[in-house]
Order: C-alpha cells, then sequence, then structure tokens
C-alpha cells in the first residue's frame, strides 16, 4: 500500500464540499474550508465555478460517457488477466444455450433460408471474407514402382501397371477391377487436404478417403487374406469373401477384421483422442495386435483411446458417415472436432483467440461440404457461440462478445 | 462517498468478497472507479489512451493487494495515489524521450507549461481529482435523472438552449420546461445527497407534470 498521500485525501474533501455546495447542504464551516481553498489560488477559483455552473458539464458527460463505455470494453480483457480461469466459465453458461438454440437452427435444411437474412449481418461482422471453395476429387496414387500419379475427378484415364492389368481413374472413382496381374509391392492412395476419393478394389469392395487420408493396399491381395492399411478417415463397404478374411489396420496398432460389412475408420494422427472404428453393417472384430479382439456390432463404435484402450459407445451412423454422403454432421461435436474436419476438408488452419476454449462448445448440425467456407462458418456463427475471420487460408475463431 | 450500491450489498460484503478473491467484487470496485480514474488520468497526462492503459495496469495491482483494503474510501485512496504515480512516471517518461525524439518535443512543453514546479504540480493534481470525483458524482446524478427530465436537462446545460428553444422542440410550454428544469435540478440534488425518499416522491411528482 502507498504512503497515506495528505493531498490526495484533501482532494476529496474538497470534492465532497462542492458536492454539498451542488446540492445545497453546505454549511457555514464547511463553507470557510471550501472559500479558503478558493483563495489560494485563481485555478482553484477557475475549477470551482467550473463545477458548480454546470458551464462544461456536456463536456464532462461525454467524456465520463466514453470512459465508462470504454471500461465495459475492456472489462472481460481485464477480469482474465487476473483470473484467466473465471472470465471463460461464465461464458460456457452463454454457450450451452446457444448451443442449443443452434441445435435447433441448423439441423433442419431449411436452414439456408436464413442465409440471406443473415448474410448482411454477418458480412459486417466479417469485413474480409475470401472466398474459400470446399475440397474435390483429388488424391496422389502411389504405384508399386514408384511412380507416382495426380488424380483428378475430371478425367477418365487407364493406368496400365503390368502386363495384363490397369486401374482406372474416372469421375474420382479408382477403379481396380480391372484384370488379374502378377505384381508386388504395395499401392498407396493419398488425399491431400481439401481432397476425397473413391476406389474399387479388386475383390470389388468399396472404399472413400476423406481429406487428408490415405490408403495402402498390396499391388495384389494374398489368396488366403486381404490386408490393407489405413490413416485418417476411411469408410469400406467390404465385398464378402469367406475364404478371405478382410483386416484393416490402422497407424499400424489396431486390425479390423471382417468378413463382408460396412464401416468407417476415423484415425487422425492430429486427432488421437477420436480414433473410432463405427460399424454400420454386418460385424468386426477389433483389437489391437496380438491382443483379444472386441467383437463389434452394428450400430456401434469402438473408440480407441490413447493409451490404445478400447471403449465401445453406440453411434449416430449418420454424423458418422456424413462425409462420405458430402455433409458435415455434427452430432454433439466439440468445436475443436469440428473444426478440425473443416480445416481438413477446406485446407486451412483454424487459429482460437484467447477466450475460445474450443471444448466447450457443443455443435449439432448438418450443412453441406459443398458450400464454400465463409457459407459454413456464418452457419456455425450463428450459434451466437464465436465470430469468426477468415483471412488467406487461416481462419480465426474469435470470442462472440 | 455513500455506503450505498445499487444491488443493496453493503460496503463490508464487497470487501469481504473481494479479499476471498471475488471476481465479481473486483467487476464492482472496476465499474465504480474505472470512468473517473480514466478522467483524473486524462487530466494528468492528456492523452487518452496512455491514460486507460495505466488505470488498466492500476486495476490489475489492485487486484493483487486486495486483501490489504479495510474500507472503500481506503480502496479509492489507493487507487487515485496508484494512477497518479503512474502518471507522473508516464510524464518523466516521455520527457525522456522527447529529448531524443523531436516529436514528442512539443508534447512535453504542453504539460510543462502546466507542471510549473512541484508546488503547482501537486495543487494541479489535487484539481484534476477534485474534477474527477465531482463530474463522476454529476455524471452519476444525470443518468439517473428520469428521461423528460434528462432530456430538459441536456438540452439546457449541454446545447445551452434558452427555455423557449427547449419548449419548441420538445413542444412543451415554457412554463414546464421551467417547471421540469427545477425538478430536474431538485432531482439531480437529492441524488447527489443520496436521498432515496425524497428522490421517488419527485418521481411522482414528475410523472405528474409529464403528462
Amino acid at each position: 500500500m502507498d504512503r497515506k498521500d495528505q493531498d490526495m485525501e484533501n482532494a476529496f474533501s474538497i470534492a465532497g464540499l462542492i458536492i454539498h455546495y451542488i446540492d445545497g447542504t453546505i454549511s457555514e464551516a464547511e463553507m470557510v474550508v471550501l472559500e479558503d481553498w478558493k483563495k489560494k489560488n485563481e485555478a482553484n477559483q477557475a475549477l470551482f465555478e467550473e463545477l458548480t455552473s454546470m458551464r462544461d458539464i456536456d463536456q464532462v458527460y461525454v467524456k465520463m460517457q466514453a470512459a465508462r463505455k470504454h471500461g465495459k470494453q475492456r472489462r472481460l480483457d481485464i477480469i482474465s488477466r487476473i483470473r484467466p480461469e473465471e472470465g471463460r466459465y461464465r461464458k460456457w453458461g452463454k454457450m450451452v444455450i446457444a448451443a442449443c438454440i443452434a441445435a435447433f437452427l441448423v439441423l433442419p435444411a431449411s436452414i439456408w433460408i436464413y442465409f440471406n437474412h443473415w448474410e448482411h449481418a454477418m458480412l459486417a461482422l466479417n469485413k474480409d471474407i475470401d472466398i474459400i471453395r470446399p475440397g474435390g476429387k483429388k488424391a496422389l496414387l502411389q504405384l508399386a514402382n514408384g511412380n507416382v500419379i495426380t488424380l483428378s475427378g475430371h478425367e477418365d484415364t487407364v493406368i496400365r501397371t503390368g502386363i495384363s492389368r490397369t486401374i482406372r481413374n474416372r469421375e474420382g472413382i479408382l477403379d481396380f477391377t480391372g484384370g488379374a496381374g502378377d505384381d508386388r509391392g504395395t499401392i498407396t492412395l493419398n488425399t491431400p487436404k481439401g481432397g476425397e476419393y473413391e476406389a474399387v478394389l479388386e475383390d470389388g469392395t468399396q472404399v472413400w478417403l476423406n481429406a487428408a487420408s490415405s490408403l495402402e493396399l498390396p499391388a495384389r491381395f494374398a489368396s488366403e487374406e486381404r490386408r490393407v492399411a489405413v490413416a485418417g478417415e476411411v469408410y469400406f463397404s467390404v465385398a464378402h469373401d469367406a475364404r478371405r478374411p478382410f483386416i484393416v489396420t490402422v497407424n499400424n496398432d489396431i486390425d479390423i477384421q471382417v468378413l463382408g460389412t460396412q464401416f468407417n475408420v476415423k484415425a487422425y494422427s492430429d486427432e488421437l483422442d477420436e480414433q473410432r472404428v463405427t460399424l454400420v453393417s454386418g460385424r468386426v472384430l477389433v483389437g489391437r495386435k496380438g491382443q483379444r479382439h472386441l467383437l463389434l456390432v452394428a450400430g456401434r463404435s469402438v473408440k480407441v483411446g490413447r493409451d490404445g484402450s478400447l471403449q465401445v459407445e453406440n453411434a449416430d451412423i449418420t454424423a458418422v458417415t456424413g462425409w462420405k454422403n458430402g455433409l458435415f454432421v455434427f452430432d454433439h461435436a466439440r468445436m475443436g472436432v469440428a473444426m478440425r474436419q473443416i480445416a481438413r476438408w477446406y485446407d486451412v488452419k483454424i487459429n482460437y483467440a484467447s477466450g475460445i476454449i474450443p471444448d466447450k462448445t457443443i455443435f449439432m448440425g448438418k450443412m453441406e461440404r459443398q458450400a464454400d467456407i465463409s457459407s459454413v462458418m456464418r452457419l456455425m456463427a450463428l450459434t451466437g457461440t464465436f465470430k469468426f475471420r477468415i483471412q488467406g487460408r487461416e481462419v480465426t475463431i474469435l470470442p462472440p462478445g | 462517498m455513500g455506503n450505498r450500491t445499487r444491488s443493496g450489498e453493503t460496503e463490508a460484503d464487497h470487501i469481504t468478497s473481494l479479499r476471498n478473491g471475488s471476481t465479481m467484487a473486483f467487476g464492482y470496485y472496476y465499474d465504480l472507479f474505472y470512468p473517473r480514474l480514466v478522467f483524473f488520468a486524462e487530466g494528468i497526462i492528456a492523452d487518452p489512451l496512455s491514460a486507460e492503459d495505466i488505470v488498466e495496469d492500476v486495476f490489475i495491482r489492485f487486484w493483487y493487494k486486495r486483501t490489504d483494503f479495510e474500507t472503500e474510501k481506503y480502496i479509492r485512496s489507493f487507487l487515485y495515489v496508484s494512477v497518479k504515480n503512474a502518471c507522473l512516471d508516464h510524464l518523466r517518461h516521455l520527457g525522456a524521450v522527447s529529448r531524443s525524439e523531436a516529436k514528442l518535443a512539443y508534447w512535453w512543453e504542453a504539460q510543462k507549461a502546466h507542471i510549473v514546479d512541484m508546488e503547482e504540480e501537486r495543487e494541479k493534481i489535487m484539481r484534476e481529482a477534485i474534477r474527477a470525483e465531482v463530474s463522476q458524482q454529476l455524471f452519476d446524478a444525470i443518468e439517473m435523472l428520469p428521461d423528460r427530465c434528462k432530456q430538459i436537462f441536456k438540452l439546457s446545460y449541454f446545447h445551452k438552449m434558452h427555455n423557449r428553444s427547449v419548449a419548441e422542440q420538445l413542444r412543451l410550454s415554457v412554463f414546464t420546461v421551467r417547471n421540469q428544469k427545477a425538478i430536474a435540478m431538485k432531482i439531480l440534488r437529492s441524488i447527489l445527497l443520496h436521498q432515496y425518499i425524497y428522490f421517488l416522491l419527485l418521481l411522482v411528482q414528475t410523472a405528474k407534470f409529464s403528462l
């Protein structure tokens, strides 16, 4: 504590006397003190005149009003400086409500109608919006001989990979059914951020790769098993073959063994808390290499923990497979999870401004993946849980305040 | 300074909450003192942006010293003295800078004109504190005026309009305007006095006059 400042105490006393003078309750003794102060110098006299005549009250009013306004604007900032966690808790309550409203608003497809209404308001909030187009049919194919071919959805090409073997690339689907071959080695299909691709394997199994994903398969399946490896997010519709089980290895760690079935694998290396295998139909065995496997039935998913633990959960199939059907489907998706999907699909970087805790906001809703990023972000921002700014390929999530 | 608070808690409640680390209590004092402290700081350094930064830093210090305060008066003294010292440091720093940077020189000169010597500096700072305290109370009082009174008060005192012009603008009789002005002043005085019962009675009267 600073030492008691007598000047300041005197100033407060004089201020009190001036107020008493204005409200008409000043006593004679007080008046004597006030007069003494006034006589001390001309500046004091002038100040007394100024305050009691209300001559400059308009300027005082405007200045005070501005100071109060700025104070309110800085309030949260200061509170977060003294107590970082508290400024956030208070927002959390609002966010839950906002998320509930959001769920209500966003779910029906008719939400697009709202767009026109909100367009202006949102544009005002987000002045520099660059159009960032959604992802599309893009992939890199690495052949067994090491050659790398860039694939796009617009072409119809036949890639000769062996004497009697071809891979056909047509309309974003890579077709491996073109004849048997004697190739050895591995073929890798990689989608970049902002890319997706489909493949039909030699046994008729259909595979969908989401953005930033990969599928590794032998140039030819072995006679006793069909084994592929994946990373990122991949959906399988496995062709039934009782003699040859289909085995998917995820991140070199988890094996999924199937006969004929449909399932989704999500295993992004930047999202280890969200590794899941979700079964749409049929049955699969899921487990870590060399350990006991779990039998998973349709409608359930297995969550793979960071520590390798397996946990069976009920799954929302529509949400899990939404991407394959050209949709973002968020079913109680934490902001971080939702934003990572957006980042991968639009190939953008998401930054969070201070005051935003991505895991404290939950999204519900369904959106077309073919919309451009600002439409998608605007729709999500309608929840009132955040504002955003797009600059170049970076999206900054700002507090709603 | 009175013990009243708008939410009904007593001064002791706020002080206790503040000691216990309540950011609500901190927020209460922040709202209470921020505008007048910025006003005060601006009076000394004539630079609104720096004034706000200085006040913000002082509030951070206030938070870390929150267990030291026993009364609201003590808090007020601490805040004003801290802002004063920070402003003087700021000016000294500017003075040092101005010797090397010509563009700031005129700024420092303007300050020097006000602060001739130590004695005058002390007097000047006292006046700024008085100005800030009285202005804050006047501002709060004006803010609490009923709408019609406030409107008439603003036209009369802010825009220096005569009763007749005010009456024309608001389509009232000059008599009503004169009355409303008198009532506004009475209410202002009563607010400054913190006489709430009186204030409420006047409100009833005001309502009658506004018809």
